[in-house]
């Protein structure tokens, strides 16, 4: 028996971290990458598809989210069991009660409303842990297993979501990943998905978080899969095997610039990303540059940010300084007055207008037609 | 750039061709009369340098010569920084322009071609400024030229400054300034752009919080909803409990039914007993009521008959008894008796008025008798005290007179010594001495002797007339009043004296007689008495009469009351028996009543008897009262026994258990209602997709926000740049003052003298000048220091700039202010500065005189 397991689908999440152009596509490509699960499920002849919850980002979405989503789910050839996690509970707003959801909703699209074993296929139960509530004060998994005895003539699968309890004892909904690993050693689940954490993770045998299809973040350190599940109707033994859909990134360059030359490597490393139009890249930026270079530099970022989907400094891991080279602005010809005024932001690079003073260096080299040299 | 030559033609009122040939360093004086076209020296440059040769424009056109129909052409020939060049225009529709350009290297250009390669070559080589503030125009407002903003000047002072390769940076400076006034406005505002980025922004950031809380709204409606969910589960269990709660109580009360049943019907029973109870009480309160008022009706009709024998008696007994006479025969004989007495009383009262009233009339008459004669007396006597006193006082003055008539009268005394008697005023003498006062010439004779004449002076004959005067007036009174003197007089007063006292004393006599009366109402009362006292035929004394009216009086009264009394009595005797009367009446009619309300209660009696005898009704009401007792035990017993079950403990909770309950189906209900309107709520608020609009609106504010970094990072470094430029550039400028200063001083102090000097502002501008001590501010010099102090700015800027930078000096017209003096120091300074070779002046003027001591280095003369 096969199936696919995927979560965190986060469909109308916001992405504010985006520039206004590329923030459609983001959205377009998340409602995308559902028509290439459906194929890899028809591709893999899986039985069905399980979403370990936050299919949707929040429950007040537009509710041409839930039309787009329908439209795309429509083209399945398998069942697709939804969990609700904690961004869309089945709380009294949940976006599942809607009447666009309940209405609009295909035949071969179950919500799991209910706690406890539901049975997809022949000889197949999901044991489903949905979220009722945003803030449950139990571990929703623990709950759902609690009734659940082994049952070898039946292959059972746990959908829950949430994470695991470990450092945080706080939480009360973290679900308790040592007594989740006993039921499957006990085998009153054959293999367990989760929701929540976004990088495609194998916590325990069989135990497995997905990961979002389609990246959301820049702190993911795998997303972009879907998992092909494999269980022996015999030996119940399983076989999971990650498979990539998505075709974002979100990547995090850091870049010592330290001179001319490692503006050349910076720049050689930008043009050799691929799909630059669906990554957003982060530049972590140390080193001391002249004004001209600092010039160059933010003339580079400019024009990266036409051809990738996002390319900005990271502030807060940032240490860039900026001096002006002795000849600099000796070539460009200033003297007097002028000269004295260099001379005066230059000591105003180490008080409390560093910024606007590195600022005012650079628009100055500008004006008097300093030259913003690129590799030869 | 030193203008060598220029050619002329058709150029306003030059026909030309005219050629014209500059000293290249030192002075070109150019000398012609007006209109002979020496202003257009100046407008050939500025027109060949900045119209194409094909432009209409109205400079252009008016140069045109209007007595000719020609194109004005004009050919000059410079040398500018490192360029030779010759540049030629023909102004017209098909205006010609040639360039050819001797060094560095020789080019030669056409047309438009021409005219964009010479303008490269001025751009490149002459500041258009400096051309403009080194050319004075006598007539032009005597201001300075602003010199700050002058480039080569800048470069000039600030290579003095800090040497080599120093320079001025006006193009970046405006650079600066436009991108700082792409931000900001003059005054430091944000503006444009930078302006309404911030106001979006701050729109954003209100609508995404508006958004947020929109969504938190929600949430706060999804929390709501969950604890009324989570209210109603547990209401839903408190239901369960208490329904099951209830439906015991209910069961065990039920149980407990058929006891309760006995109980209600023992109650009915007893119900019953004490029905009948009270009815055979009720029975029996009416026999004895009957018997009651049986006895009682008798009673009443014996009270009556007795009370009507009793009331019949007094009557009879009232009637039998005497009644008192009717008095008023008695009343009218006592009143006779009282009134007769009364009469004689009256009579004799007025017997003895009378006689006092008598004895007063004849007193009366003697004391108006007395009067007449006293009056008659005092009638007779007429000196009255007036008179007398009259009397006195005429005597005295006769007599006061006379004394003073005497004294100072000689006095003559006269002795008969022998037998003549002597004549005295014709008047023998008695006696033998005469004493007389010689009050009027009085003659002494001596018959047949001597005649004495003594006559006194006139005073003493005028006062012995008085004396005879006063004399005659008492003489005369004595007279009138009929007396012979004073003393008769005295006398006679004394007599009407006495008359006057009887007269009073009459009076008064017979005013106490009368006592207020006249003497005819005496007599009238007298008469009216006399016929009072006549009424009676025996007048009896008046203590008499007085003691009969009281006896008749006392009697009189005695009888009134007696028969007072009388009459009351009757009175009370006959109300007496008119009560008895009806008393009487009553009680006959109370008898009839009693003796009918006794038949009445004897046949209700009788009739009640003939049901049930006395007996009987006392038997019954026992045995009904005892049936009553006995059905009240039993429903004690029952009741007893429910106690004992807790029955009425299980009643009380099972009504509470129901109320409970409906209570918190009441509950349940609000609950559930609540519920619906909240999820109705919530469909609707759902379908807005709030969290997408937050989204959107958090996304705008992070687009907004990343502009803003961008923009704000671009518009604090422009300010920073602008402040710290300008605060150089101004610092710069400051340190300039001091060259430009001595560079004018020097050439100054040729012209002013020794004791000159001058303030020069950041701008580069005279501010004052001082002369031996004495500062005056430049607006306030004379016209002609002013133009003075002009020239030597323009020729101080000229020597300043380098050679290659620099522009001639034309100086129009100028100095007519001048005197001839200064005009003279002023020469010597050009003079010297020409001789210096390395500034190019140019001097036109119409006055041929006022730079003869010029001696220039180039001359030319032009005619009209």
């Amino acid at each position: 028996m096969r199936f696919v397991a995927t979560a965190d689908w986060q469909l109308g999440m916001p992405a504010a971290f985006l520039p206004d152009e590329a923030r459609a596509r983001f959205a377009q490509d998340r409602i995308e990458v559902l028509r290439r699960i459906g194929a890899v499920a028809h591709d893999h002849d899986a039985q069905f598809v399980v979403v370990a919850g936050d299919v949707f980002d929040a429950n007040q979405l537009h509710r041409s989210v839930v039309a787009r989503t329908f439209d795309a789910l429509r083209e399945w050839s398998v069942p697709v069991y939804l969990l609700p996690g904690n961004h869309d509970p089945l709380d009294a707003a949940s976006i599942y009660r809607a009447r666009e959801f309940v209405e609009a909703r295909p035949d071969h699209v179950h919500v799991l409303d209910a706690a406890g074993v539901h049975e997809v296929a022949d000889g197949v139960d999901v044991v489903a842990a949905p979220w009722f509530t945003k803030f449950p004060l139990e571990d929703l998994v623990a709950g759902a297993l609690a009734e659940v005895r082994p049952e070898p003539a039946r292959i059972r699968v746990l959908v829950g979501h949430g994470g695991l309890l470990g450092i945080d004892r706080v939480d009360p909904a973290l679900i308790d990943r040592e007594a989740l690993v006993r039921a499957l050693e006990e085998r009153r689940v054959d293999v367990a998905i989760l929701g929540d954490r976004h990088s495609c993770t194998e916590v325990a045998p069989r135990l497995w978080y997905p990961g979002a299809p389609e990246a959301t973040r820049h702190r993911e350190t795998d997303p972009g899969h879907v998992l092909l599940v494999e269980v022996d109707d015999d030996s119940h033994e399983v076989a999971v095997t990650p498979v990539r859909v998505g075709r974002w990134s979100f990547r995090t360059l850091d870049a010592p610039v330290d001179g001319v030359d490692d503006l050349d490597l910076l720049e050689a490393e930008l043009e050799a990303i691929e799909d630059k139009h669906l990554t957003a890249v982060r530049l972590v930026l140390t080193g001391t540059l002249t004004v001209g270079e600092k010039a160059r530099l933010d003339a580079l970022l400019e024009q990266s940010a036409d051809r990738f989907a996002a390319v900005r400094v990271w502030e807060r891991h940032t240490d860039l300084a900026v001096r002006p080279d002795d000849e600099e602005f000796r070539e460009l010809g200033l003297t007097g007055f002028a000269a004295d005024a260099v001379d005066d932001l230059v000591a105003q690079l180490d008080g409390e207008h560093a910024q606007e003073s590195r600022d005012a260096l650079g628009l100055l080299y500008r004006l008097v037609g300093g030259t913003v040299r690129g590799p030869a | 750039m030193r203008v060598l030559r220029m050619v002329l033609e058709n150029f306003r009122g030059i026909d030309g061709p005219r050629e014209i040939v500059f000293a290249e360093r030192g002075v070109t004086l150019v000398e012609g009369p007006n209109e002979a076209g020496k202003s257009s020296i100046a407008e050939a440059l500025r027109l060949v340098r900045d119209f194409k040769a094909s432009s209409q424009a109205a400079d252009v056109r008016a140069v045109r010569p209007t007595h000719v129909q020609a194109d004005p052409r004009v050919e000059v020939e410079l040398r500018t920084g490192p360029y030779h060049l010759v540049y030629a225009k023909t102004f017209g529709r098909k205006g010609t322009t040639q360039l050819t350009v001797h060094t560095p290297t020789a080019e030669s250009h056409t047309g438009d071609a021409a005219h964009d390669r010479a303008s490269a070559i001025f751009a490149e080589t002459v500041d258009a400024e400096l051309w403009r503030a080194l050319h004075l125009v006598q007539g032009q407002p005597l201001d300075q030229p602003v010199l700050a903003d002058l480039e080569p000047l800048h470069l000039a002072l600030a290579e003095r400054d800090a040497g080599e390769g120093a320079e001025v940076h006006a193009d970046l400076l405006a650079r600066v300034e436009a991108e700082y006034l792409t931000y900001f406005t003059a005054t430091g505002r944000p503006t444009g752009e930078y302006a309404r980025l911030r106001e979006s922004l701050d729109t954003a950031i209100e609508q995404e919080r508006q958004a947020r809380a929109e969504v938190e709204s929600v949430m706060r409606l999804v929390e709501r909803h969950e604890r009324l969910r989570l209210r109603r589960d547990d209401l839903d269990g408190e239901l369960a409990d208490q329904r099951k709660e209830a439906q015991n109580l209910r069961d065990r009360s039920d149980a407990l039914d058929q006891l309760r049943d006995e109980c209600r019907e023992a109650r009915q029973v007893a119900h019953g007993a004490e029905q009948s109870a009270l009815a055979a009480r009720r029975a029996q309160q009416r026999r004895a009521e009957l018997l009651e008022e049986f006895a009682a009706a008798q009673e009443a009709l014996a009270l009556a008959e007795q009370t009507a024998d009793i009331a019949r008696g007094e009557l009879a007994k009232l009637e039998s008894a005497p009644m008192p006479d009717d008095p008023d025969g008695a009343i009218d004989q006592a009143r006779e008796a009282l009134d007769d007495a009364a009469a004689r009383l009256d009579a004799a009262r007025a017997e003895s008025e009378w006689r006092r009233a008598h004895e007063r009339l004849e007193r009366a008459h003697e004391a108006v008798r007395q009067l007449n004669e006293a009056s008659e007396s005092l009638a007779s006597h007429t000196v009255t005290a007036d008179v007398l006193t009259a009397l006195v006082d005429a005597h005295t003055a006769w007599r006061t007179a006379e004394a003073r008539s005497l004294t100072g009268a000689p006095q003559i005394l006269v002795e008969r010594l022998g037998e003549t008697v002597p004549v005295l005023d014709g008047v023998a003498m008695e006696g033998d001495t005469a004493q007389i006062a010689a009050l009027r010439p009085t003659v002494v004779e001596l018959p047949d002797g001597v005649r004495i004449t003594v006559s006194p002076d006139a005073q003493i004959a005028e006062r012995a007339d008085d004396a005879e005067a006063a004399q005659q007036d008492y003489r005369r009174l004595l007279a009138q009043a009929g007396v012979t003197d004073l003393d008769d007089a005295r006398e006679r007063a004394a007599r009407r004296d006495e008359a006057r006292r009887q007269v009073d004393a009459a009076a008064a006599a017979l005013r106490a007689v009368l006592d207020g009366a006249t003497e005819a109402e005496l007599a009238a009362e007298v008469a009216a008495l006399s016929q009072r006292r006549t009424q009676v035929d025996d007048v009896p004394e008046t203590a008499e009469a007085r003691a009969g009216y009281e006896v008749a009086k006392q009697r009189y009264e005695q009888v009134v009351r007696d028969s007072q009394l009388a009459r009351q009595e009757r009175a009370r005797r006959a109300a007496l028996a008119q009560a008895l009367r009806e008393r009487v009446a009553s009680a006959d009619a109370d008898v009839v009543q009693a003796r009918a309300r006794c038949e009445r209660a004897a046949l209700v009696l009788e009739a009640a008897r003939a049901e049930a005898s006395d007996e009987e009704v006392e038997a019954g009401l026992a045995r009904a009262d005892e049936a009553h007792a006995q059905a009240l035990a039993t429903v004690e017993a029952l009741d007893r026994d429910l106690r004992e079950h807790g029955a009425d403990q299980i009643a009380a909770d099972l009504a509470t258990a129901e109320e409970v309950l409906g209570s918190t189906e009441r509950r349940a209900q609000q609950l559930a209602e609540e519920l619906v309107g909240v999820d109705a709520q919530l469909e609707l608020l759902g379908r807005d997709g709030l969290q997408d609009a937050a989204n959107r609106a958090a996304e705008k504010v992070a687009d907004l926000e990343r502009r803003w970094a961008s923009l704000d990072a671009r518009a604090r470094a422009a300010r920073r740049l602008h402040q710290t430029l300008s605060d150089h550039a101004q610092k710069a400028r400051q340190r300039y003052v001091r060259p430009f200063r001595e560079a004018i001083v020097d050439l100054g102090r040729t012209v002013f003298g020794e004791g000159f000097d001058v303030e020069i502002s950041d701008e580069l501008a005279i501010v004052s000048r001082t002369l031996d001590g004495r500062t005056v501010p430049f607006g306030s010099l004379s016209g002609g220091a002013r133009e003075q102090l002009g020239v030597l700015g323009r020729i101080a800027t000229a020597r300043l700039v380098s050679e290659e930078s620099g522009a001639p000096v034309v100086l129009d017209d100028a100095l007519g202010y001048a005197d001839p003096i200064r005009r003279q120091r002023m020469m010597a300074t050009l003079h010297r500065v020409a001789r210096e070779g390395a500034t190019q002046i140019i001097v036109l003027t119409c006055e041929p005189g006022r730079f003869d001591r010029l001696a220039p280095d180039a001359y030319v003369r032009l005619e009209a």
